[in-house]
């Protein structure tokens, strides 16, 4: 806007504003275009942001957003006092991470190792096999779970039993829910993390790998000093990315896979919340505990992006 | 530095919104989950007639209004409402009816189906921005939104002009359990009129394998310690004589609640005279909560003793009543507990897996005192709103008071003795009455209805079929048209559930939820699913039970009781 005021003085000053003005004529339709979604973030994603204000108060629909009493912190004081907000903080925590950390290595590992397969028709069909759990819901996997994992007579413990081990009540036993529930999770979504590296892969310039070979090289120092430093970028980004939600250790899982015997390692903040502020109506209550996600997640993202670019010396965005 | 800041406010806020939408529709994730375990209030019909004016008034009768009024209405319109090509919620072959009979006009204020909360959504939506209500709001689901709609204050005292309009057939229904009422009590006033339904619906049986207990020569359970030595037989003698150990006696699954609509154990409870997960009346008269109680921990006992002898499934705590109940059909468990209508659903699945297999119910046993106990099913399914702005409340009275009198019990040659349309529930075909659906097409028209069926008179269903059982003859309509839909084994079952209903223990609290409840009922609820089913699985001794009730009664259990028994003074007038 100033510069426009001010008197173009230099030649050069005066060149890059015409260009700037001679860009916007040019491109103005490219612009348009980038408008409706503009405005569908704006109404979708920023308008509802008001009803943070809920968080707030007393609200009682009937009253709406402006007649209900505003009581202040007063959701938060509960959320913190609640007694057992602090097991179900540790539960989204523990289970977060080792589901962050494992849906992060596992894909990583994979990928290199299926770059690995000369025989083209058998690379194509497992990276089909394994992505296909991504497309299942929980709902369809809580049930297939249930019987896959039975104590009597399920597939998995008919397998552990014949190693000679006692039967493991997989759904059952506070020792082994949260192991479950990482497990089961990695195995629906890695083939679909795998994709990403995949493509990573893909983009490395065989250059490195041929002038590897010539100065004698191994497959396996090839690995290390080429593909892993290669993915490392995407790596990062998938990392960080994935630290906003460590505070979402996946709701629907959880919610069909839980139960009485397990709750109390299994209960999370979103089946928590769930059970208080829909099933008993708190929806004051569940907004609180909403924004209190978002904050959190806001703070570990911008922290993991300043690591990453200190750290790693990239940036994501 | 500042430009690394200005790049990274963008991302945080980006990042929030994403996370907030996140979480927003994981809340999406609706709600109906816990309804079906609360089954309410159910007592034994009574023909004690309200006090007062039962024969005020009821001469609305042959009202007709002309010139034609508009009835503006809301409900929700489930998926199970099928309309005829041409036809729709504001044009059909009953508001037709309703407009040439009464001169009433049907009209839907908006229409939004009862799938995925659209209608509770859309009635919030308008309640906050403060839009004109309908006449009347007939409504069954999320009790919340019907808190929230007596708490706006803009719905009339609907239990006086009931007294003044409704006909004697339908007040003799209502009588049959006058707490049908208390959900809807403020302030002593009854705002909204329960839609009544069938009596007993809910109310279980006891369902065993006919032919396994004719092949090991057992006799029917009358008491516990038979039930024990039928399920000894059932999970190891082989009744399915394959060679191996892979039948068990009974299929409970409390994943949800341990007293619940199918795969029920409440009745285990009932047999130590308490039921637990919900408000009994005690001998004193006061509302006490069932799981707190001497006989649950005496019936948490009996089920770790029988899930250490394997009478039980191993994932009990892990099955839902419907997955429970697929064990029953699969025929790895001998028994199953639950309402008459099984074998409409689920239980005919038996013979899909084996043809010989045959079931049957029988009464639910008696525990060592002889003591019997069940949940009970709520008389009400719903409730009518009357808006306080409108105009002519009798002309609800005089339409519903005719499908009370002609339809809920039609008579010989009455205006609704086939059905409610000829061409929709009943046809006439080769000089006879038909009214199966593949004569018929399936049309429901009694779905058309403001209050979602018609008119039910809630002894009368169960009634009926006991008097079928008894293998009487049909003769009034209604007789007919359920003989022709029930199969035997629901039959019986429908005897076994009439006979015993003095054991039933109705839930009792049927208000909203109390101040303490709204805070402390998630606490308490799963410090109780974890006790239970640490107990039930012998992780934990029996006597931990007593831990966990004086826990209860400090986190709020003892206010929470302290409520309830506060509003039940409240609606039922400190009558005993």
């Amino acid at each position: 806007m100033k510069e426009t005021a001010v008197q173009l003085s230099t030649p050069q000053e005066k060149r890059r504003a015409a260009r700037k003005s001679w860009n916007m004529k040019r491109n103005w339709p490219l612009h348009m275009m980038l408008l409706p979604a503009l405005i569908l973030v704006i109404i979708f994603q920023y308008v509802p942001m008001a009803g943070i204000v809920i968080a707030f108060q007393d609200f009682k629909p009937f009253k709406g957003l402006t007649g209900s009493e505003w009581v202040g912190f007063d959701n938060f004081r509960f959320l913190l006092k609640y007694p057992d907000i602090g097991q179900v903080i540790w539960n989204t925590l523990v289970i977060a991470f080792f589901k962050m950390a494992a849906g992060l290595i596992v894909p990583f590992l994979f990928a290199i190792l299926l770059n690995e397969i000369r025989l083209m028709a058998f690379k194509r069909i497992t990276q089909t096999l394994v992505y296909l759990p991504h497309f299942l819901s929980w709902v369809i996997l809580g049930g297939i779970l249930l019987d896959i994992l039975a104590p009597d007579g399920g597939l998995v413990n008919k397998a552990v039993t014949a190693f000679g081990f006692k039967e493991i009540f997989f759904l059952g036993d506070n020792n082994w829910f949260r192991f479950t529930l990482i497990v089961s999770d990695v195995w629906k979504e890695f083939g679909f993390g795998t994709i990403v590296f995949l493509a990573a892969l893909a983009g490395i310039n065989p250059a490195l790998y041929e002038a590897a070979e010539v100065d004698g090289a191994s497959r396996l120092k090839q690995t290390i000093h080429i593909t892993m430093p290669a993915l490392m970028p995407i790596t990062i980004v998938l990392g960080t990315l994935s630290i906003g939600n460590i505070l979402n250790a996946g709701f629907d899982q959880v919610f069909n896979l839980y139960n009485p015997l397990v709750m109390e390692k299994g209960d999370i903040i979103d089946t928590f919340v769930y059970r208080l502020g829909i099933l008993n109506g708190k929806m004051s209550f569940a907004t609180t505990v909403g924004l209190f996600k978002s904050v959190v997640a806001t703070i570990l993202i911008a922290t993991s992006y300043r690591m990453a670019y200190k750290f790693a010396n990239y940036r994501v965005f | 530095m500042k430009e690394h800041k200005r790049k990274l406010l963008p991302t945080m806020v980006l990042a929030g919104v994403i996370s907030l939408t996140a979480i927003t529709s994981a809340c999406g994730n609706n709600n109906n989950a816990a309804g079906n375990a609360n089954s309410n209030a159910s007592q034994e019909p009574s023909n004690t007639a309200a006090e007062g004016n039962a024969n005020a008034g009821a001469e609305a009768k042959d009202v007709k209004f002309d010139p034609p009024i508009t009835i503006s209405y809301l409900r929700p319109w489930g998926p199970d409402v099928k309309f005829k090509e041409g036809e729709d919620q504001d044009n059909n072959v009953h508001t037709k009816w309703a407009l040439d009979k009464f001169g009433i006009q049907l009209k839907n204020q908006w229409i939004a189906p009862s799938t995925n909360n659209a209608f509770e959504t859309k009635l919030r939506l308008s309640l906050a921005t403060n839009e004109k209500m309908p006449d009347i709001i007939s409504y069954r689901g999320d009790f919340n939104l019907v808190r929230e709609l007596i708490d706006s204050g803009r719905f009339i005292d609907a239990g006086e002009l009931f007294d003044k309009y409704a006909s004697q057939v339908w007040k003799d229904a209502m009588n049959e359990d006058p707490t049908v009422w208390y959900p809807y009590m403020e302030d002593g006033k009854r705002v909204g009129i329960p839609i009544l339904d069938y009596a007993y619906n809910g109310d279980p049986v006891m369902w065993i394998r006919e032919d396994w207990m004719q092949k090991l020569g057992l006799a029917a359970p009358k008491t516990l310690d038979d039930l024990e030595k039928v399920m000894d037989a059932f999970t190891n003698q082989d009744p399915d004589g394959n060679g191996k150990k892979d039948t068990y006696g009974l299929a409970i699954g409390f994943k949800n609640w341990i007293n619940t609509w199918m795969s029920d154990a409440g009745w285990i409870f009932g047999a130590y005279g308490t039921m637990p997960n919900q408000w009994n009346k005690t001998a004193d008269g006061k509302l006490e909560y069932g799981s707190v109680t001497e006989g649950s921990k005496q019936a948490l006992a009996t089920l770790q003793s029988w899930m250490s002898k394997g009478y039980l499934p191993t994932e009990a705590g892990l099955y839902d009543e419907t997955k429970a109940a697929e064990d029953f059909t699969a025929g790895k468990a001998g028994i199953v507990v639950g309402p008459h209508w099984m074998p409409a659903w689920p239980l005919e699945d038996v013979k899909k897996n084996n043809k010989d297999a045959q079931y049957k119910a029988y009464p639910l046993p008696a525990g060592p005192d002889g003591k019997v106990g069940r949940h009970g099913t709520s008389n009400s399914n719903g409730v009518v709103l009357i808006n306080a702005e409108m105009e002519h409340p009798e002309a609800f009275f005089a339409y519903q008071n005719y499908l009370f009198e002609q339809y809920a019990n039609p008579q010989v040659g009455g205006e609704f003795e086939n059905g409610l349309a000829e061409g929709y529930d009943w046809v006439m075909a080769d000089g006879q009455v038909k009214t199966d659906a593949a004569s018929t097409g399936g049309y429901a028209p009694e779905k058309y209805t403001i209050t979602f069926d018609g008119a039910r008179i809630p002894s009368l269903n169960m009634q009926v079929l006991s008097k079928l059982a008894s293998g009487e003859e049909a003769t009034t309509p209604f007789e007919k048209k359920l003989k022709l839909s029930s199969s035997q084994p629901l039959l019986e079952a429908a005897k076994i559930v009439l006979e015993q209903k003095d054991s039933v223990l109705p839930q009792m609290f049927t208000g909203a939820p109390t101040a303490t409840m709204q805070t402390s009922n998630d606490i308490l609820a799963k410090m109780e699913k974890d006790t239970f089913s640490q107990i039930i699985y012998g992780k934990a001794p029996v006597d931990s039970f007593d831990k966990f009730v004086d826990k209860w009664k400090s986190s709020g259990g003892d206010k929470i009781t302290q409520e309830v028994n506060e509003w039940y003074q409240s609606v039922s007038g400190g009558t005993k």
